[in-house]
């Protein structure tokens, strides 16, 4: 019997020195937790009520919390519910000696891990105890793997970034320096078609870029913090800044900003990409003497952008994919018109990244309207 | 113009480990008569910065591993003698896609003089070059 009480005593010892908390105003149950425990080579202190347990929980940051249901002063319900509020990953495990199905039932819903009835014996202490610091070993261990597999998902965007872009980046540079004459002489037909060639490698990187801004966001994250907004500024710089596509395209663009200044939560790095692209869009797909008007609403909680364009329009049947990932309309009229099909969808992850969501209605020959509806900041 | 002959005559270091990207840059450069040499890696290019003392050097940023041309670029800028040396960094990872930074923005952990996305057009690269080169000239010391 001997033999197997000691297997079993070395098997219960943690490597490792996990700090434990007693808490429980039970002189003799302080006592003979901390006599185990330590034995067993953790660092083991007692607490004798829900305040002063509390209190040295902040201090020392314990792996695992014993706790007493029946204590003067605070009660161990109210007690355990304090400890997940603190950390929620410090395992708490009640021990009483009023241990009912209730009692048990409401210490779980409090973040309770394990339940101990009183008396037990040492062996049964060791068991909970060890299961608990396994748990919390578990967890934490799962939230560490969590954190590196983001931090390997981002680590591998931006490598295969560079490995996209780097040769593309090489066989532009050749280009521009053929085409600038610093390797010799270059006669007018070969000067076309590198140009041509240039400018299709220009469409890759474009591609690239899109297909990379879009694993950012679908990985979860926006580059760059979120701050408050102002709408009119982001659009005023979307429009500044596709004025020479515009006047190229002989589109007027015009904007209609009512109410008050529409501030929403965001990044506006994002918010002026996802506005770039539907507006660019609007112009692209438009036609000569045509207009896009850009207009800002409040409706409740929520700003509303439309941008109205007096363009092709879009079908029914192909309204619905207009959002999926490089879907592009293809009739005669959209021909001349180069894209990566990404544009949409990426202006709306953009947006649902800001809790708001996009829309679309149109009408063939006539236009298209996209809504684009955002929470305010401070809702 | 007098100037501008004089910081032609600049040694200027290519730090970069592709090396069709560093002929295209050294056609640029060499057509404007920089003595130009390059490095296609870190330690090389210490070595090299050490021995020749470049008046500028051109520096890509993802090279043997992730963050090559940061911790040149750190090693360089907290060097009391060879943190006067202009470095431009060209790379083509862009601030959406890779790291976010910019001199203007990561001043304090990205020290380089000036960054340019590749491709580059010759014609900015030649200017950046002259301008960090006349800015060094004209640097009271």
């Amino acid at each position: 019997m001997r033999d197997i009480y000691r297997t079993s005593e070395e098997q219960y010892k943690m490597p490792g020195n996990a700090t434990i908390l007693v808490i429980d105003d039970e002189k003799a149950m302080r006592d003979s937790c901390y006599q185990v425990l330590t034995k067993d080579g953790y660092r083991t202190e007692t607490s004798e009520d829900g305040d002063s347990g509390l209190q040295k929980i902040m201090e020392i940051r314990p792996d695992l919390v014993l706790v007493d249901l029946k204590m003067p002063g605070m009660s161990g319900m109210e007690l355990l519910e304090k400890i997940g509020d603190f950390d929620p990953n410090i395992v708490s495990i009640v021990i009483t000696g009023y241990a009912t199905i209730e009692s048990a039932v409401e210490a779980m819903k409090r973040n309770a891990y394990d339940f101990l009835p009183k008396p037990f014996t040492p062996d049964q202490l060791r068991i909970v105890t060890r299961r608990g610091l396994e748990r919390r070993r578990l967890t934490l261990e799962s939230a560490r793997l969590q954190q590196e597999k983001e931090k390997m998902k981002e680590n591998f965007i931006t490598l295969v970034s560079h490995q996209l872009r780097s040769p593309l980046a090489s066989i532009q540079q050749y280009f521009e320096v053929i085409l600038e004459g610093f390797a010799g002489e270059v006669a007018s037909k070969q000067k076309e078609m590198i140009e041509q060639a240039s400018k299709r490698i220009d469409e890759l990187l474009r591609l690239v870029n899109d297909w990379l801004n879009m694993s950012r966001i679908e990985a979860g994250k926006l580059t760059g913090k979120f701050e408050p907004v102002d709408l009119v500024s982001i659009l005023s710089e979307t429009i500044g800044l596709l004025k020479p596509l515009a006047d190229e395209r002989k589109v007027a663009l015009e904007m209609d900003l009512r109410g008050s200044p529409p501030i929403v939560q965001g990044n506006g790095e994002s918010l002026k990409q996802a506005f770039t692209n539907l507006v660019s869009n609007a112009i692209h797909y438009n036609r000569e003497g045509g207009m896009v008007n850009i207009s800002t609403r409040e409706q409740g909680n929520h700003l509303v952008v439309e941008i109205t364009d007096t363009g092709i329009g879009i079908s029914q049947k192909n309204l619905h994919f207009i959002f999926d990932e490089f879907f592009r309309v293809k009739t005669k009229k959209t021909r001349g018109v180069t894209g990566s099909g990404l544009g949409l969808p990426i202006a709306k992850r953009i947006i649902e990244a800001h809790n708001g969501s996009i829309k679309a209605v149109s009408k063939l020959g006539k236009g298209t309207t996209f809504s684009i509806l955002l929470p305010k900041a401070g809702q | 113009m007098k100037d501008n002959k004089m910081s032609n005559k600049a040694k200027i270091l290519i730090v970069d480990d592709d090396l069709d990207y560093v002929k295209s840059i050294r056609a640029i450069l060499e057509s404007k008569e920089y003595t130009v040499d390059a490095a296609y890696n870190v330690e090389s290019a210490m070595e090299k910065i050490k021995k020749t003392k470049p008046d500028l050097i051109l520096l890509d940023i993802m090279m043997d591993r992730l963050d090559d041309g940061f911790t040149l670029c750190y090693r360089l800028k907290h060097d009391s003698e060879l943190k006067k040396i202009p470095i431009l960094t060209i790379s083509a990872i862009t601030e959406r896609t890779g790291f976010k930074f910019s001199p203007a923005t990561d001043g304090e952990y990205f020290e380089a003089d000036d960054y340019v996305q590749k491709p580059v057009k010759p014609s900015d690269l030649l200017e950046r070059i002259e301008k960090l080169l006349t800015g060094r000239y004209g640097k009271p010391e």
